[in-house]
């Protein structure tokens, strides 16, 4: 290849040296130590909730969750409308955080209830609706479904997400999408808020419900979950995107139910997923009522997807830090 | 859960400074990967096969052996952390997706860098970019210049991190076009559209400093 063909050329023609033997060592070393402690720990200890104070969540020091859900276990569908109830086959040496923040060990017989999370030791392993999670691995209920969850490969920063961030991702809209206008109950609370104060979960699909309006013009709508466990974390999960143009996901988030849209001053960039079979982020937003939405762009930052708006309460806890 | 056994990759094809892990035997190599969740061994073995190649991509790509060290050691740290979501599609994958994952700490690292760039730093890059050195102008500096990998390797640095991402996938990696879009998720005639922006842009830069 000619420097013609290759703009790298004298880079990639400098010739590297060899790692250093002791470096090498070292590394494999402390390899071998996060291997023993689990290559899920970090996982299943920032998923750890303490009942009253939010978890904290650091990447590069950003303030947002980059915490990605990996894929439905097999046969799962969280966007069916008839949930199952999900119970313990099989447990050993695994915890079940409830949404309210308690924690208790994993047994056979133990229903699973929306937003818990399992955890698996590192020789840990339970079975659910015949799917094994094995060691060190967290599961998460959405939808009445369980949903692995591991730690983003995916790098969020501060600076991807303020100061025109939007403009320089994607340029204009694509999409508007009208604001969502939820159903109340004659006293007033919106009609989806759920009796079980533990949690509350969202999900929209591609038909149009009485609550979403899915994106119009060009673009497809892609499926979506959400919900909000007692602590304040957020769980938006969605469908893998099996079109063409994929070159990440945006999950974006706007206050009230308003839906989120690229060219309006409130609307975040929460997270951005580079990788296809990624598809759920944590978020912890401040308490209140928040609109997310997910949009796949394409390598020119063109939206060729997006998510019906999902609107979500994030109910306000005692003694929380309201800074994060 | 296992990682995912998909289809031989069609557009496999070894690299030219990485010959040990291309003649690998791919079944041995989708074992290791497969147990190395739960086995410590496998997952040196697949550590030590990949080691001299991550570390020659980082070093090129920085310039710098602690860099480089620094890369290479998060690198397979975020591997083993996220070794489950990795999915096995054929032979080679498992070296792409480290790639990957090292393309994306040197993206990380080049962005905190530019976060806390130094005046001298800034200095530097202005002196390639043709402005009147100053007080800056000394010999580290001039050495610094001196050399066309390090002037390209500045002027690459100035590139959109997506653009960097896929130039050195293409070309420090070698990757091959598919390979690349594979590895970057994305589809083929939008990951040839970003090369040749990002190549485009790279030598306006060039131009520009010259």
């Amino acid at each position: 290849m000619t420097d013609d063909e290759n703009p790298l050329g004298p880079l990639a023609r400098s010739e590297a040296p060899a790692p250093d033997p002791g470096f090498v060592d070292r590394v494999e070393q402390r390899l071998r130590a996060v291997h023993a402690t689990g290559a899920g720990a970090e996982t299943a200890e920032a998923l750890r909730r303490v009942p009253g104070r939010r978890p904290r969540f650091a990447l590069a020091g950003a303030v947002l969750a980059a915490i990605v859900v990996i894929g439905v276990v097999a046969g799962a569908n969280p966007f069916t409308d008839d949930a199952v109830e999900l119970r313990l086959a099989s447990a050993a040496g695994a915890v079940v955080q409830r949404a309210d923040g308690s924690e208790e060990p994993a047994v056979a017989g133990l229903v699973l209830r929306e937003g818990d999370v399992v955890t698996t030791g590192a020789g840990g392993k339970v079975l659910i609706d015949g799917i094994e999670i094995g060691p060190s691995r967290s599961a998460v209920v959405i939808g009445g479904r369980i949903w692995i969850i591991e730690r983003s490969g995916a790098s969020v920063s501060p600076d991807d997400l303020v100061d025109g961030a939007l403009d320089r991702l994607l340029g204009p809209v694509p999409t508007e999408a009208t604001p969502t206008t939820r159903p109340t109950t004659d006293d007033g609370r919106p009609a989806d808020e759920p009796t079980d104060s533990r949690s509350t979960t969202t999900t929209s699909n591609d038909r149009p419900s009485p609550s979403t309006t899915p994106p119009s013009g060009d673009t497809t709508s892609i499926r979506s979950a959400a919900t909000v466990t007692d602590d304040g974390t957020v769980v938006v999960a969605w469908e893998e995107w099996s079109g063409d143009g994929f070159d990440r996901y945006l999950v974006l988030r706007a206050p009230g139910d308003q839906a989120p849209s690229l060219g309006h001053d409130s609307t975040r960039v929460v997270a951005e997923v580079d990788e296809r079979d990624r598809s759920g982020v944590f978020d912890q937003p401040e308490p209140g009522t928040w609109t997310y939405r997910v949009v796949v762009v394409d390598g020119d930052g063109r939206a060729v997807a997006a998510s019906a708006p999902l609107t979500i309460d994030v109910g306000r806890d005692s003694g929380d830090d309201p800074k994060r | 859960m296992p990682p995912v056994i998909q289809a031989e990759h069609p557009h496999w094809l070894p690299v030219a400074f990485d010959d040990d892990a291309a003649t690998h035997d791919p079944e041995d190599e989708m074992s290791l990967v497969h147990r190395a969740a739960g086995d410590p061994d496998a997952f040196a073995a697949l550590y030590r096969r990949h080691v001299d190649a991550i570390h020659a991509f980082a070093w090129r790509r920085t310039g710098r052996r602690d860099l480089a060290e620094d890369i290479t050691a998060a690198t397979f740290e975020r591997a083993l952390r996220n070794l489950s979501s990795f999915r096995w599609q054929g032979t080679g994958s498992f070296r792409r997706w480290l790639f990957r994952l090292a393309a994306n700490e040197s993206t990380d690292h080049h962005r905190r860098e530019a976060r806390h760039r130094t005046p001298r730093a800034v200095a530097t890059t202005a002196a390639l970019a043709g402005d009147r050195p100053s007080a800056s102008d000394d010999v580290e500096e001039r050495a610094l210049a001196r050399s066309d990998a390090d002037r390209l390797r500045v002027a690459f640095d100035q590139l959109p991190e997506r653009y960097a991402r896929v130039l050195s996938l293409r070309y420090l990696a070698d990757l091959s076009p598919p390979e690349t879009a594979d590895a970057l998720g994305l589809s083929r005639a939008t990951c040839a559209v970003i090369t040749h922006r990002a190549t485009r842009a790279l030598r306006r830069i060039m131009e520009e400093a010259s």
